[in-house]
């Protein structure tokens, strides 16, 4: 008996449940030949091959034997039948694909009539579609360019929101605290139009209190920027890559080591530039 | 359009050629479907999806061209061997009578056309 990896043994179960399908609807001969069939020919292909039987390898085999849909006589069918078959017992991965594309085209279309509020619960599940089409995939490297442009929006549009998530929420969160910590008063005035208020601070420059307090809370985030970049690609390796590949895949595998780079440079420069604006505020006051 | 074209016209002979071949391979003896697509490897362009074989050699002892035999093999699970049967041998035979006159009748015309230009 043929001994697959795990990745060949999930090609290997998909290609059968997609022939249990067809044959199962079309009839004219039992499952069990078919697939014995199947089984048969794949043994004596992969004789020799070094076991475990690799993906690859296995998908070699599989693209000469044709589709599933070609173990059993379709032609005999109408063309809507076929066409429903096809839908049905098709590949997973690219029913997932269309679900994905159509969920994300329906979110956009909903947001720009009902607001873009409407568009986060349809992401959020056309994400979930993504990643299970993307898993579907046994090989990821022979994904065909047509799914790529079905699942590629979403991934995208959900991976930017993570990414100023994951690189802005910690800075976001020290420079707003500092802020709070240095003048409570002034916490509801400038709650609301923030980027006015530090504009016509910066025009007027009077270092009272709340603008020193903007100021420190401005450099206090930069810094904090700058630290947790540098953390974030100096600790990139072991789980933090794995998690990071995780949550982004499949983009951060490829550039991983390019973004690592770019977060250690901005990292300090930020620093830098927190360091730049306390020099600053010192100065003034 | 000629490429739509020609991919029908290639389909279509495609069919009709694998039956032929598949009642030949199997005339020289019994053979299982493993051993079938091998032999059928050998004519390039004829078999695009080894797959398309099995339902044929199902179709073919269906119609009680084919008589099937199920044997324990040494090197896995058990191989179902085709053999020709009675009807099948009558059938191959003006097939190939067939094949043989239309063969020679598309290569007198292309031989013909060859001397014209």
């Amino acid at each position: 008996m043929t001994q697959f990896t795990p990745e060949a043994q999930r090609l290997r179960d998909e290609y059968f449940r997609r022939i249990r399908g067809y044959v199962s609807v079309v009839g004219g001969t039992t499952v069990e030949d078919v697939l014995g069939e199947v089984q048969g020919h794949l043994d004596q292909e992969l004789q020799g091959v070094s076991q475990p039987v690799s993906g690859e390898c296995l998908s070699a085999v599989l693209k000469r034997l044709g589709e599933p849909s070609s173990w059993v006589c379709l032609d005999d069918l109408p063309w809507w039948r076929r066409g429903v078959l096809r839908a049905g017992f098709g590949p997973e991965n690219w029913r997932l694909a269309y679900v994905t594309f159509a969920l994300f085209v329906v979110g956009i279309l909903g947001g720009m009539i009902f607001g873009w509020l409407w568009w986060a619960p349809f992401l959020a599940v056309s994400f979930v579609t993504a990643r299970a089409a993307m898993i579907s995939v046994v090989l990821p490297a022979s994904m065909p360019l047509g799914q790529k442009w079905l699942i590629y929006p979403t991934l995208i549009a959900v991976y930017i929101l993570l990414a100023v998530v994951v690189l802005a929420i910690v800075p976001l969160f020290i420079g707003a605290a500092t802020f709070v910590v240095l003048d409570p008063r002034s916490w509801h005035s400038v709650s609301g139009p923030m980027a006015q208020t530090l504009v016509e601070e910066i025009q007027h420059w009077r270092p009272d209190q709340e603008t020193l307090a903007i100021l420190v809370g401005i450099s206090a985030a930069l810094a904090t920027a700058g630290i947790w970049w540098i953390l974030l690609a100096c600790l990139y390796g072991g789980w933090v890559r794995r998690f990071l590949e995780a949550v982004f895949h499949p983009f951060f595998k490829e550039s991983a080591e390019k973004l690592r780079r770019v977060g250690l440079v901005a990292g300090v420069a930020m620093a830098v530039l927190a360091f730049l604006c306390m020099v600053l505020r010192k100065v003034k006051t | 359009m000629t490429n739509i074209f020609y991919n029908n016209w290639t389909t279509q002979l495609r069919k009709g050629l694998l039956d032929l071949c598949i009642l030949n391979a199997i005339a020289r003896g019994r053979l299982y479907g493993y051993d079938i697509v091998r032999q059928l490897r050998q004519v390039e362009g004829l078999v695009i999806s080894e797959g398309t074989v099995y339902p044929i050699l199902s179709r073919l002892h269906r119609d009680g061209m084919v008589e099937t035999s199920l044997e324990e093999s040494s090197e896995g699970p058990a191989r179902k061997y085709y053999l020709l049967s009675q009807s099948g041998q009558e059938l191959l035979e003006r097939m190939n009578r067939l094949w043989t006159v239309i063969l020679e009748g598309v290569r007198k015309i292309q031989s013909r056309k060859g001397t014209e230009q």
